[in-house]
């Protein structure tokens, strides 16, 4: 064991604070350890003489506690304060304390308010992008630019001798949950197609 | 403190927002042990206490109103009595010194009767006269909890709520506080406590 456990151990012991448990590794100790038993023996001599030092010295000296509080009976003026009638007289502190605390609470309620309106402004500015109506770029139009008003070529289709272009596509025929009919083209397999743009990808 | 002391306590406390001058009287003469210890280990100065403890009695006089838990008097008495004792302490710290005084001080044969000893007796005084030095040596917030031990029956609990501190902490400072007074009395006197 070491030696600041000890004293603790022997302190508890001689303020009455040590549990039984406590006792009885104090008591192994002491039996194991000389100066264990030494060190009991001092600190009870010292625990005993300054009890006997603070009651003599300290407590034991100066003025009766009834004349001090005599004293600052008159110093403190009581008879105005006994002047106070009624309701006033009896809780002044507990009434203040009360509506102290209802304006707080007042104040509180509105910040809180002021709070949330706050962070769900700025919420709202932060969920929905910048000039909503306008279009997107990629659709947009600029008529300055001479380049977009030029007309993409697309290449021309192979016609047939009526004039109608021959499209190399097959049709579908599908019908959907609600029971329309739709037919779909789609392009044949193994066909490629050259791809034209509108714009820049 | 058992429960019926302190529901007792709690009463007094209660008759004495209502004025009764009674009910102050007893609160404060039953709690004077251990705040005469309380203020002792601020001021540091025995003959200084009284001045104080009146002050902390006038103090309580005119707030007793302002304790909203009667059940928790021990400490609320118990920082406004350390509240009092600083400033007073302070106060006098700012105070001049007259000439006289200061004169009156160097002088050790006249304050030998009142706690000041020269070091020859000092060295001659008792065992009592040594504790007494050592202590007064301790650092406050050691020699707040010694004393504050010493001046009643308290356990660490209640000293704990009345300096509001943990209660390890007054364990700890308690047995530093030993070991501090041990060490002084060996430096002193290398046979230590079993000479006399």
């Amino acid at each position: 064991m070491n030696q600041e456990i000890l004293e603790i151990l022997i302190g508890k012991h001689l303020d009455g604070e040590i549990t039984t448990g406590e006792q009885r590794i104090l008591d192994v100790e002491l039996q194991r350890d000389r100066r264990a038993a030494e060190l009991l023996a001092e600190l009870k001599e010292l625990h005993d003489r300054s009890s006997e030092f603070v009651a003599s010295s300290i407590i034991g000296r100066g003025a009766a506690p009834t004349d001090i509080f005599e004293r600052a009976w008159q110093q403190a003026g009581v008879p105005s304060f006994q002047g106070k009638t009624g309701q006033q007289a009896e809780h002044p502190v507990g009434r203040t304390v009360k509506r102290v605390g209802y304006v707080r609470l007042a104040v509180g309620v509105a910040a809180g308010f002021l709070l949330g309106l706050v962070v769900q402004f700025m919420l709202r500015s932060a969920s929905s992008p910048p000039n909503e109506a306008a279009a997107p770029d990629v659709l947009a139009r600029n008529l300055t630019n001479p380049i977009e008003l030029q007309e993409p070529s697309f290449p021309a289709l192979p016609t047939d001798s009526t004039g109608n272009p021959i499209r190399n596509v097959d049709w579908y025929q599908f019908t959907d949950n609600q029971g329309n009919h739709w037919l779909i083209e789609g392009l044949r397999e193994s066909t490629v197609r050259p791809a034209a743009y509108n714009t820049d990808l | 403190m058992t429960v019926q002391a302190s529901q007792n306590e709690s009463a007094l406390v209660c008759a004495a927002q209502r004025r009764d001058k009674e009910a102050l009287q007893l609160l404060l003469t039953r709690n004077w042990a251990w705040l005469k210890g309380l203020v002792f280990s601020i001021v540091g100065d025995p003959g200084e206490v009284d001045d104080v403890l009146q002050d902390i009695c006038v103090r309580v006089i005119t707030k007793i109103d302002t304790l909203r838990e009667p059940e928790r008097f021990r400490p609320w008495l118990a920082t406004l009595a350390r509240r009092q004792a600083l400033r007073y302490r302070q106060q006098k710290a700012r105070r001049p010194v007259p000439l006289d005084e200061e004169f009156a001080e160097l002088q050790p044969d006249e304050k030998a009767g009142e706690g000041i000893e020269t070091i020859e007796q000092q060295e001659s005084g008792t065992l009592s006269d040594r504790i007494w030095q050592a202590v007064q040596s301790l650092p406050e917030k050691y020699r707040q909890v010694f004393v504050l031990q010493h001046s009643g029956d308290f356990t660490y609990a209640q000293i704990a709520e009345m300096l509001d501190v943990p209660m390890t902490t007054v364990q700890i400072r308690l047995v530093r506080a030993r070991r501090m007074i041990c060490d002084q009395l060996a430096s002193r006197d290398p046979n230590r406590l079993r000479e006399e």
